[in-house]
């Protein structure tokens, strides 16, 4: 026997609290995993977007949120002529309601830029100059329209004709409706206006910080970040993430004090045990070792429980339509040892209390009592 | 850490004494209630001895001092010379010098009858194999190895009782501590439990102290003494010559 062996011993002595309490705190592991695994996932998703478009820079105007705030396209060709950048292109992102999708992302871009480039063609075709009126969907934002080549689109009160299907490589380009800018500028009466710039920088002379200065400096109000930061360093984000944090910090702490309840009703109950091994010689760190372990262990068990529970609120979510294009949710490693750590550091911190208080009970009470 | 601190301001003992009481008082309730009033008592290696007395006599109370289980208000208990007090771990002297045995028998009752025996001998240093290998042989000797892996709720008084003596026996201890340990038996299994115990004495050679009120059972000791409201008031020998051989367990 084993002091694990006996731990489990203990805790499947009261089988139905032990689940109880395993499906509570596991619940709230869950809800961290679901949480973080959206804002991580938010994140990488859009991370994702400009990897795939081999955009460096993002511009944008400083301030705002996630649709950042519109500016005049002519910083597009000031930033063409910042040494070491190779090619910059306007966009315009919206998030509009289409047809019956609530929500969907309208990317309006420069014609003839390299953001057309990342676009393999699945169907039909893609349009053959700025004016021509048409839009090409990614594949998910297809699905989601129930549109294929040659359909109508209506944008506000225009239709537009379905040119094309394209898989961008990225869940936010194959969310998305591509559209040449002009038109976009034209449906959104925006007229010669942008929110985005994606920049370029050659291979050989990248050094993407000093680049970003020299162009905060050439347009001023711009705020120009790394494509790989732009989504961690964003306000809106940083909200999202904050607030996704904030639950999770709660549903951990109302699952820590569940499980100090049931650490505290299972060690009164053991009071005479917990007598005896004394009596028998145990040591009081080994009676902590005792009640510790038995809290990590519930409590490993509950974010494994959690775990399985994050993940399947996540595959749900990620097929609502709300969610489908836009956010790709992660389920990485990362944040699964993430939520098997939090589950250990509840335990730690559920079962230290009750812990010390067995180290406290003198055993020639603790065995009298009936 | 060491369980036995520095002997440089202990008194010499002569080698035979194992225990010495001296001036030993227990009060509880801010001292409205007097345990022990200053109980002074020899205790020898290998003596086996009966503390006697009614209900409230102290006689527990000076049990639980001797086990370690509590501390005295005043006076003093030493092992082997060593005052108690000086211990630095108390749990490590119980775990290693003391075996105890209850009324209730108190086991465990999550556990087997065979890993009940092994709870203690966690403080020992000794591998699973080896804790597993000893439990069992203590078992058998106590007339338990066909009930090895039933739960204490399956077995009888007696049987539970066995399965104390086993634990109590686990890590080698120098001195066997029996509070009532036929309190709760009938007379069949009294006679039955007291003759293993006085058998484990025999071939064991460890000091054996046992507290009960029933003068028959104190008088399987070598030695009586009888206490009343927090005092001995008697300590004598007990004259066996006229009975028969104890034990037919062969506890080795």
């Amino acid at each position: 026997m084993t002091l694990f062996q006996l731990t489990v011993k203990n805790l499947s002595r009261r089988r139905v609290r032990t689940l109880l309490t395993i499906m509570g705190i596991g619940l709230g592991i869950g809800a961290v995993v679901a949480l973080l695994g959206l804002a991580w996932g938010l994140e990488s998703s859009w991370t994702n977007a400009y990897k795939v478009r081999k955009t460096d820079l993002v511009v944008r105007r400083s301030g705002g949120g996630l649709i950042a705030q519109p500016f005049p396209a002519e910083a597009t060709q000031k930033i063409r002529e910042v040494p070491s950048v190779t090619a910059a292109a306007s966009l315009l992102t919206e998030v509009l309601s289409i047809e019956s999708v609530p929500m969907l992302v309208v990317s309006g871009r420069e014609w003839g830029s390299y953001l057309w480039e990342n676009l393999k063609l699945v169907e039909g075709h893609l349009p053959t100059s700025a004016t021509e009126k048409g839009v090409v969907l990614g594949t998910l934002a297809a699905e989601m329209l129930e549109k294929k080549p040659g359909d109508t689109l209506t944008i506000e009160i225009d239709d537009f004709e379905v040119l094309g299907i394209v898989d961008g490589g990225a869940v936010v380009e194959n969310g998305a409706v591509m559209i040449s800018l002009p038109l976009l500028q034209g449906i959104m009466q925006k007229d010669n206006l942008v929110n985005f710039i994606n920049v370029r920088l050659a291979p050989e002379d990248r050094d993407p910080h000093t680049v970003a200065r020299v162009i905060e400096k050439l347009i001023p109000g711009s705020r120009v970040d790394i494509a790989d930061e732009v989504l961690a360093k964003d306000d809106g984000v940083k909200t999202f993430k904050a607030m996704n944090w904030g639950t999770s910090i709660i549903a951990l702490l109302v699952g820590t004090f569940g499980v100090m309840n049931t650490m505290f009703m299972s060690v009164f109950e053991r009071t005479r045990e917990i007598g005896i091994l004394l009596a028998l010689g145990w040591k009081r760190g080994r009676i902590l070792r005792m009640i510790l372990l038995e809290s990590i262990t519930l409590c490993f068990a509950a974010g494994l429980f959690g775990i399985l529970a994050g993940v399947t609120m996540l595959k749900v979510l990620a097929v609502m339509p709300w969610m489908q294009g836009r956010i790709e949710p992660e389920i990485s490693p990362s944040l699964l040892g993430l939520a098997l750590g939090l589950a250990i550091a509840v335990g730690v911190a559920s079962g230290l209390y009750p812990a010390l208080h067995c180290t406290r009970i003198n055993p020639s009470l603790a065995i009298r009592q009936v | 850490m060491s369980d036995c601190p520095p002997a440089a301001n202990t008194p010499l003992t002569p080698p035979d004494v194992l225990l010495e009481i001296d001036g030993l008082r227990r009060e509880f309730d801010d001292g409205h209630v007097l345990a022990l009033r200053g109980v002074d008592l020899t205790i020898h290696e290998g003596e086996y001895l009966a503390i006697m007395g009614s209900s409230g006599s102290g006689k527990s109370t000076l049990l639980s001092l001797l086990g370690a289980l509590d501390t005295p208000d005043g006076g003093e208990i030493r092992y082997r010379g060593q005052s108690l007090a000086t211990y630095p771990d108390l749990g490590q002297f119980r775990a290693r010098h003391l075996g105890f045995i209850f009324q209730s028998f108190l086991l465990l009752p999550t556990l087997t009858a065979l890993e009940n025996v092994q709870v203690p001998m966690f403080e020992m240093p000794w591998p699973r194999a080896e804790r597993q290998r000893r439990a069992r042989e203590l078992l058998e000797a106590v007339g338990m190895g066909h009930r090895l892996d039933h739960m204490p709720e399956k077995l009888s008084g007696g049987e539970r009782q066995r399965v104390a003596i086993a634990r109590s026996l686990a890590n080698e201890p120098s001195i066997l501590l029996a509070d009532e340990p036929t309190g709760n038996l009938d007379s069949k299994n009294s006679a039955q439990i007291m003759d293993l115990l006085r058998s484990v004495h025999h071939r064991r050679k460890n000091t054996m102290i046992l507290v009960t009120h029933d003068p028959a059972v104190a008088r399987t000791a070598d030695r009586i003494v009888t206490m009343k409201d927090g005092l001995v008031i008697d300590d004598s020998k007990v004259d066996h010559s006229s009975s028969t051989a104890p034990g037919q367990h062969p506890i080795s």
